[in-house]
């Protein structure tokens, strides 16, 4: 796995997804024409999904809100990042294999001498390094949270320096904030590249397996954020306290998608050895 | 020669279909193999057993010494295989799609270069160098992707159809180019239904039909093999008539037919003959003997044609 990473960069197939031999993914060139009005819709979804949060942030410690803004603003502008990535990543990875079944090159590609898993992740890298631009917002953003978390912990500290335990726990609470800040982008772009891969190596469309990909990522989006999970802490969990509900619902979605994450990369392996071994069919 | 390709046994079942019953074939190093046989035959399935495509349900394969079945990686280093439905990427140039299959094939940086201007030469697309692949014919994009099988300088080649959908000059250009890949030493595992074309280059040939090899041979040997009778045609000078009297009484001989039953001239009787060489000799003896005044005396060599239709009764699976 080292040296696959290692010589990532030599790799004919990262470099094909790239762009270095020709222009593989139509799919991407057509969305990436209309990559304003995609980022416009980013834009105004990222409004409604975070402004629920603030006031809910804000009600805790009216004292610091200048304070949650500056974890606040980095998070909005992620967010716009993440759903912006989040409605290109199925375009890059959802016709890596099922583009060359259609056009009749996967065979031809089967017969190099390159492993399956290593082709299979050499061309989900090299179409997602095609976002250059997004991955160095993205990274700016999570400094930023980072930045803004350790900025709130010290207000913390400066704001309430008599009661250590209120100190510890407000601390805590930010430390998980910013886990979940931190993590939940990153997490949930991982899940979207690997299930379009995944769903590639299985159906023999390109379109359907791009609104497969989209109907999947639109039910687990629904079903697996912090509103839900919240509503769902509250019911289950009546005798928690405010920190621990908070920390379920902060922490819950992500632990969700690295889990799936996990668990799409097992599968990934296994159709990996499958479109190794000869076909059956 | 060493044998190169050794088929034994192979059999392969989609359910209750058997696509490919009991196949046991061995071609020789440096050969040019024609595989023919109706539609639904089995050629592609044997095909793509050999390239490591799909899983035989019994037997086995090996090519240069490797199995198809435990040792697919080493198999796929020695062939170059060209499918029926072969794709290609439309959004590359010409020089990029050599270019790009190389380097999967682990061709140094240094060496592609050299090596794409020798294929493109090879297969007469150098003035193409630049062209989008989409941009090609049919015919062209057909020895780009023979070029293409020929990256990793393979040992066998197995072509699934190469000339199918050609026009007749591309075709031609086909043939001359499996020419000149059998003068380079390669061997090659083709299957057409253009019998002229296999009969042209090919150095044997193999017949399927409903999953079973039904001949196999050499073209030569096997017409002997088939034609039990032989089809003679002699012309006289003036009158038939003493030819076909004395024709009548000849124990081999067992039909006789002139311009009247059959596409002949007036001086022309064609006959059915079951002897050998020697009666065939023995009775061109005794017609001359009784003074019969023969001009011509010849066999009508029957071509792979006629082989194939006599070998296949048009059984598909």
């Amino acid at each position: 796995m080292f040296h696959f990473f290692r010589t990532l960069r030599h790799n004919p197939i990262y470099l094909r997804e790239h762009g270095r031999w020709g222009q593989p993914n139509r799919f991407f060139s057509t969305l990436s024409r209309y990559s304003p009005f995609v980022f416009m819709g980013a834009f105004v979804v990222g409004i409604c999904s975070t402004s629920y949060g603030f006031p809910l942030l804000m009600g805790l410690n009216s004292d610091i809100i200048g304070y949650w803004l500056i974890v606040c603003l980095p998070t909005f502008a992620v967010q716009i990042m993440l759903l912006g990535a989040l409605v290109t990543v199925p375009t890059l990875t959802t016709p890596l294999v099922s583009t060359e079944m259609e056009q009749g090159t996967w065979e031809i590609l089967r017969l190099t001498p390159q492993p399956m898993l290593d082709l299979l992740v050499a061309k989900m890298l090299g179409a997602l390094a095609r976002l250059k631009w997004l991955w160095v917002l993205l990274l700016i953003g999570t400094f930023l949270q980072v930045a803004g978390g350790a900025l709130g912990i010290l207000g913390i500290v400066a704001i309430v320096p008599e009661d250590l335990t209120e100190q510890v726990n407000m601390s805590v609470l930010l430390i998980l904030l910013s886990i979940l800040l931190v993590t939940r982008p990153w997490a949930e772009i991982a899940f979207i590249a690997v299930l379009g891969l995944v769903i590639s190596t299985i159906v023999r469309s390109t379109r359907l397996g791009l609104a497969t990909c989209y109907i999947i990522l639109f039910i687990v989006r629904t079903l697996n954020g912090n509103f839900v999970w919240g509503i769902i802490a509250i019911l289950v969990g009546e005798a928690l306290n405010s920190e621990s509900l908070f920390a379920i619902v902060s922490l819950t979605p992500s632990m969700i998608y690295l889990l799936s994450t996990a668990v799409l990369m097992l599968v990934l392996i296994w159709r990996a050895n499958v479109l190794t071994t000869m076909s059956n069919e | 020669m060493s044998t190169i390709v050794e088929i034994n046994g192979l059999t392969k079942k989609y359910g209750s279909l058997t696509a490919l019953d009991d196949l046991n074939l061995n071609i020789e190093e440096g050969a040019v193999f024609g595989f023919l046989g109706p539609n639904g035959a089995g050629k592609t399935t044997t095909m793509r057993i050999l390239t490591t495509l799909l899983k035989p349900t019994a037997g086995d394969a090996r090519i240069g010494g490797y199995s198809v079945t435990k040792n697919p990686n080493d198999v796929r280093r020695l062939i170059g295989y060209m499918p029926d439905f072969f794709g290609v990427y439309d959004d590359m140039k010409v020089w990029e799609y050599l270019d790009f299959f190389a380097a999967c094939y682990n061709v140094p940086a240094n060496v592609r270069q050299g090596m794409i201007g020798d294929l493109l030469a090879l297969v007469d697309l150098n003035h193409k160098r630049d062209a989008f692949v989409e941009s090609l014919s049919r015919g062209m994009k057909q020895r780009l992707c023979l070029a293409r099988t020929l990256a990793h300088d393979p040992q066998i080649l197995i072509l699934d159809e190469p000339a199918s959908g050609l026009d007749p000059r591309a075709r031609i250009e086909m043939r001359e180019l499996l020419r000149a890949l059998k003068q380079m030493g390669k061997t090659i595992f083709f299957s057409s239904h253009i019998l002229s074309e296999v009969a042209d280059i090919c150095t044997s040939i193999g017949i399927m039909e409903a999953g079973r090899m039904v001949a196999f041979g050499d073209l030569q040997t096997m017409r002997q093999q088939l034609q039990m009778h032989r089809l003679i045609q002699a012309r006289v000078l003036g009158d038939i008539t003493p030819l076909k009297e004395f024709l009548l009484h000849e124990p081999n001989v067992q039909s006789v037919m002139d311009g009247t039953e059959v596409e002949l001239t007036a001086d022309v009787v064609r006959f059915d003959f079951t002897g050998d060489d020697e009666a065939l000799s023995n009775l061109l003896s005794r017609l001359i003997a009784v003074q019969i005044p023969l001009i011509s005396f010849s066999e009508e060599m029957g071509d792979l044609e006629d082989v194939f239709m006599q070998v296949t009764k048009g059984i598909v699976n």
